[in-house]
């Protein structure tokens, strides 16, 4: 495990890549707020689950792709 | 003022697991370094708790519904700005940290720049959490006075001995059990009152009611909020509870996933934000302190025994976070500032001193909370020093090329510029307006050390990174070059 974890590192495009993905979560995230929510609470549910699903997978990709498993 | 005589008992019987736990995670505390950062034992349950209950603090679950109460929107720009500073810490920042395991911020400065920057941000840091801790008080002493009719002085003095007492005797360890316990209650209790809420008032009453303005996306002026909140979040990064809780994680895989749920947390508090402070504005119209939107609103829609138990998740996220910020300067100072003018120290007197330590940093912290009274300005305030550390500390991780010079310089004219700015307005010595209270502050302390960290490095490359990773073996010590291997150079 510890040899394991010395020879990790963090690759450079993962840099560009990670501010790209919290550019693009805020755009997606605050264009959601201002046309969707506060009209409908089934549709401020959908929202919010759509939200957490983009947060959770594009997370977990790009934990995959440079962190590894 | 009216005690809530149904309330008490409730918010009693929480105080009491409240400290059972803190008893129990005491036992578990052998040595100072477990008082510090728990030696990597925290899974992701616990992690994912501490991280997210340490920053539902006052102003989220109080400011913000309490921004809310005027404009919805206001309310949700300033919690989601917090969903991409939580993207940063898991995307970039978790990993190369954790794998270094520093113990206090003022080390990984320290150990990736030099010695004058790292006890330049744990200056910073202190600075900040006096500031931060005073503010929780206030607002659980606001909570607790609502509540129980107390008097706002009573109320304080016990919320500070009640997150002493736990805080001083079991460390991290006690913080992040109880954060879990709170980070539960929280939860269950404002996703309760929301629901109660829709389904008793209901968002069609609530949209028709209000005037359009309240309902205003903010154009510009929001577009403008987001971006400073969202540098305001990112001033409470380099701060030490974030290195503290990314060292104590088990793996590399909870070290990332918890901020990703700090981000999703944020999502909802925004949106949570906006909701319960326009149900508010509905039901309890001209309230004086907006603040007290949410807790005023549980009392008059909720049955009493419901309305204590959120009484409780209130406290409790307050609370939770004046516990953490009570641990981690405590550490910085013990661990950073005077072990290494006393190196003699035994591990036992290091823990009776860090304990020490965090009794009287709450003593200075409860009287500057009764002196000073507000939460929001005091908390804010304080932000405005360490926004100047975000770049430095930004680029420990993923720039080479960062110099000491430049980090250290950076950090005290950014941060003089961007304090002295809100302090001048404080004071008021600049024109009224949000330019001059919030964004400006903001935007001349990070662009001032952004500008002065990139010109030093790049006119003056520092010893630093480049001859650290040439002087390969004698004269660095396992734990920098760990670090060097885990930077993305």
């Amino acid at each position: 495990m510890e040899s394991k974890e010395e020879k990790y590192y963090l690759p450079k495009q993962a840099v560009g890549v990670a501010a790209l993905i919290m550019l693009v979560i805020s755009l997606i995230m605050l264009i959601g707020f201002v046309t969707m929510v506060y009209i409908h609470p089934g549709l401020d549910l959908l929202f919010l689950i759509i939200m957490i699903a983009i947060i959770y997978f594009v997370g977990t990709w790009y934990y995959k792709k440079y962190i590894g498993e | 003022m009216e005690a809530q005589w149904e309330i008490l008992p409730v918010v009693i019987i929480y105080f009491v697991i409240l400290l059972i736990i803190g008893f129990i995670a005491s036992r578990r505390i052998k040595t100072y370094r477990d008082f510090i950062i728990a030696a990597g034992q925290f899974n992701l349950f616990i992690l994912m708790g501490t991280v997210i209950a340490t920053q539902w603090g006052g102003v989220t679950v109080m400011g913000v519904p309490g921004l809310g109460y005027k404009e919805a929107y206001r309310a949700v720009y300033y919690a989601s700005a917090a969903v991409p500073r939580f993207l940063l810490w898991a995307l970039l920042l978790a990993i190369p940290i954790w794998m270094a395991k520093p113990w206090t911020i003022t080390e990984w400065f320290i150990q990736r720049y030099d010695r004058k920057s790292g006890y330049m941000i744990a200056i910073l840091n202190v600075l900040g959490f006096v500031g931060l801790i005073a503010g929780q008080l206030v607002a659980t002493a606001r909570i607790l006075s609502v509540m129980t009719g107390l008097s706002f002085e009573i109320a304080l003095l016990i919320g500070a001995l009640i997150v002493i007492i736990y805080t001083a005797a079991a460390g991290i360890y006690g913080v992040a059990y109880t954060d879990v316990f709170q980070f539960i209650i929280i939860f269950v209790g404002v996703i309760t009152l929301a629901c109660v809420a829709h389904a008793t008032i209901g968002l069609d009453t609530i949209k028709t009611a209000l005037p359009p303005e309240h309902w205003s996306t903010l154009g510009l002026d929001g577009a403008l909020f987001f971006i400073t909140l969202f540098i305001l979040w990112c001033a409470d990064l380099p701060f030490n509870y974030v290195i503290q809780r990314i060292s104590s994680a088990r793996a590399k895989k909870v070290v990332f996933m918890a901020p990703l749920f700090g981000a999703i947390s944020y999502l909802i508090a925004a949106y949570l934000g906006g909701l319960l402070g326009s149900f508010a504005a509905y039901k309890l119209p001209g309230l004086k302190a907006a603040d007290e939107a949410v807790i005023r609103l549980s009392i008059a829609l909720l049955p009493p025994v419901v309305a204590g138990i959120l009484a409780a998740a209130l406290i409790a996220v307050t609370m939770s976070s004046a516990d953490t910020y009570l641990n981690a300067p405590a550490s910085l100072i013990v661990h950073d500032l005077i072990r290494p003018f006393k190196p003699t120290l035994t591990d036992r007197q290091l823990l009776n001193l860090a304990r020490l330590v965090t009794i009287i940093l709450a003593i200075i912290a409860m009287v500057s909370g009764l002196w000073i009274r507000a939460i929001i300005p005091v908390l804010i305030t304080f932000l405005y020093f360490t926004v100047a550390a975000i770049p430095p500390f930004v680029a420990s991780v993923f720039w080479k090329g960062a110099s000491a010079e430049g980090a250290f310089w950076g950090m005290l004219v950014g941060g003089i510029v961007g304090g002295g700015l809100r302090f001048a307005y404080l004071f008021k010595l600049t024109p009224p307006g949000t330019l001059y209270s919030i964004h400006l502050p903001a935007w001349l302390g990070i662009a001032i050390s952004t500008i002065i960290l990139i010109t030093f490095s790049l006119a003056r490359p520092k010893p630093g990174a480049t001859s650290i990773e040439t002087a390969s073996g004698t004269k660095l010590s396992e734990s920098v070059q760990r670090i060097i291997r885990v930077m993305p150079w």
